[in-house]
Order: structure tokens, then C-alpha cells, then sequence
């Protein structure tokens, strides 16, 4: 964990507690075995190599989609990653790289998921550093 | 009923999970059209037509509940280009102006940039984090 980026961290975390908790008042909320799903992503990818990387870790964002997902979202000037929670189990994860067509992966476990964010970022660290 | 290529759809805009703040303002995150997934890696949310709600727009979203929410607008040319899916005709009791929007899940968040925020959240938290940084 980046010492400095705690309060992003909390304030995700605390982002996500709050948002899936509003949506159990809905006809399709987020489950709590979604919400616990979606924190293990969170804990592991403020371990993973693309959280070395500022830009990713203060463009972490969260929300919920309507049929109760959580959707992630890290951002650059060159690459947005998506990473959706899905309510039946398992991942979708988006790569977004400018100029390319988008790319899917659908992962089952959350250290593949963790795999997918980090290679889809991965380009953009290569690029940063002109390799 | 068929609807024309620069027919526009507006969309609800949940100020709390579709607004993201970025520099210099805020963005429509892609979750605006992932509402519900319907297979094939497509998703499917709810919109009206502009030109079937005329002026009963606001009345519909008043109904709705959806008073403090903003307003996002997306042409029909721009739902089959850009989110490479289709908008069908699907009224419903008490609004017959209501339409299925579909879109590529890999493709929510390009239309998501290329949706227009015509009306902005009133909601006083949205209107605390980011009134007046829009970008769109």
C-alpha cells in the first residue's frame, strides 16, 4: 500500500460500503457476496504492479450498475480500464487503449481480474517510459 | 414505429454513480448504459424518446422520482456508430414516449463521452462536488 494515497483508498472503500448499501434499498441492488467480491479487487489491485503507478491509483473510482454490479474504473491520457463485478460471479474487464478497438476479457477469479487490469495498464507504463 | 438516424434519446442521470470527477470538471462514467445486462456482451437501459416526450419530459422524470437527477442526450446515429447497438419503441403505462436503448458493453463507455449532458443534476451533493466544472 502507497502510504500517501490512504485517503483515496479509504475514501473508496468507503464509496463503495455506502453505494452498494443504497442499492440493497432497491429492487436490484448490489448483494453483499457482490460487495465482498468487489472489496477483495480493491485490497488486491492496491497491491498489483499498476498501482505503482499514480495516475491509476488517484483515477480509482467506483459506482454500481443497474442490475447490481460494481464497476471500477482507472484512467490515463492514453488507457481506461473498466472492471465490472458481475452479480453471477465472475469479471468483465474493459481496456480501452486511444486509437484501438476496445478489448474484453471475462475472467472467473479475482487474481485473473487482477492479471487483466495490470497487462491492460502494463501498455501504458511501457509507453510512459518509451520501451 | 421507426425512428430516424439524428432521432435523440434522453437518459436519466443518477448524480450519484454517473457523474466522475476529472480535471477540469466531470465526465458520464459508462455505467450510465450498463444498466442491465441482456447477453451476447450486450447491455440494455431505459431512455425516452425527445421527440415522442415533447414537453412532457420533465413531467415523466418528475414521475419517476428522477425531479433532481440531469439529463444525458445521445442521437440514434450516434447509439448505432459509436455503442454499435439499436434503440427500439417500447411504451409503457403512462409513457408512451419510452424506449429500449442497447449497446456493446465494450462500447458503453465511448457512448458514455459521446452522450450530452443537457440537463445537470439540482441535487445538493452534485451540485457541492461539481456544479459548474462540467466538461461536456
Amino acid at each position: 500500500m502507497v502510504t500517501q494515497d490512504l485517503d483515496t483508498r479509504l475514501r473508496t472503500l468507503s464509496r463503495l460500503q455506502r453505494i452498494a448499501g443504497e442499492s440493497r434499498e432497491g429492487s436490484a441492488g448490489v448483494t453483499e457476496e457482490v460487495e465482498a467480491r468487489a472489496t477483495a479487487v480493491l485490497e488486491r489491485v492496491w497491491d498489483c504492479s499498476a498501482a505503482e503507478d499514480r495516475a491509476f491509483r488517484e483515477s480509482t473510482f467506483v459506482t454500481t450498475t443497474g442490475d447490481g454490479a460494481v464497476q471500477f474504473e482507472w484512467e490515463s491520457g492514453t488507457v481506461a480500464i473498466e472492471a465490472v463485478v458481475e452479480p453471477e460471479g465472475g469479471f468483465t474487464v474493459y481496456v480501452h487503449r486511444k486509437g484501438d478497438e476496445p478489448e474484453e476479457w471475462n475472467p472467473a477469479e479475482v487474481a485473473d481480474a487482477i492479471e487483466a487490469i495490470e497487462r491492460g495498464w502494463s501498455g501504458t507504463r511501457r509507453a510512459a517510459r518509451g520501451v | 414505429m421507426e425512428f430516424k438516424r439524428d432521432d435523440r434519446f434522453l437518459r436519466d442521470l443518477n448524480p450519484d454513480l454517473h457523474f466522475k470527477r476529472v480535471d477540469g470538471g466531470y465526465r458520464l462514467t459508462s455505467a450510465v448504459f450498463r444498466d442491465r445486462r441482456i447477453g451476447g456482451g450486450f447491455y440494455a437501459c431505459s431512455v425516452d424518446s425527445e421527440r415522442l416526450a415533447g414537453d412532457q419530459a420533465v413531467a415523466r422524470r418528475e414521475a419517476r422520482g428522477h425531479g433532481g437527477w440531469g439529463v444525458g442526450r445521445v442521437s440514434l446515429g450516434a447509439v448505432r456508430e459509436i455503442g454499435e447497438g439499436d434503440v427500439s419503441h417500447n411504451p409503457e403505462l403512462g409513457n408512451d414516449a419510452h424506449c429500449t436503448l442497447t449497446v456493446r458493453g465494450a462500447r458503453a463507455r465511448a457512448l458514455a463521452l459521446a452522450c450530452e449532458v443537457t440537463i445537470e443534476p439540482t441535487s445538493e451533493g452534485w451540485v457541492a462536488e461539481f456544479a459548474g466544472e462540467g466538461d461536456s
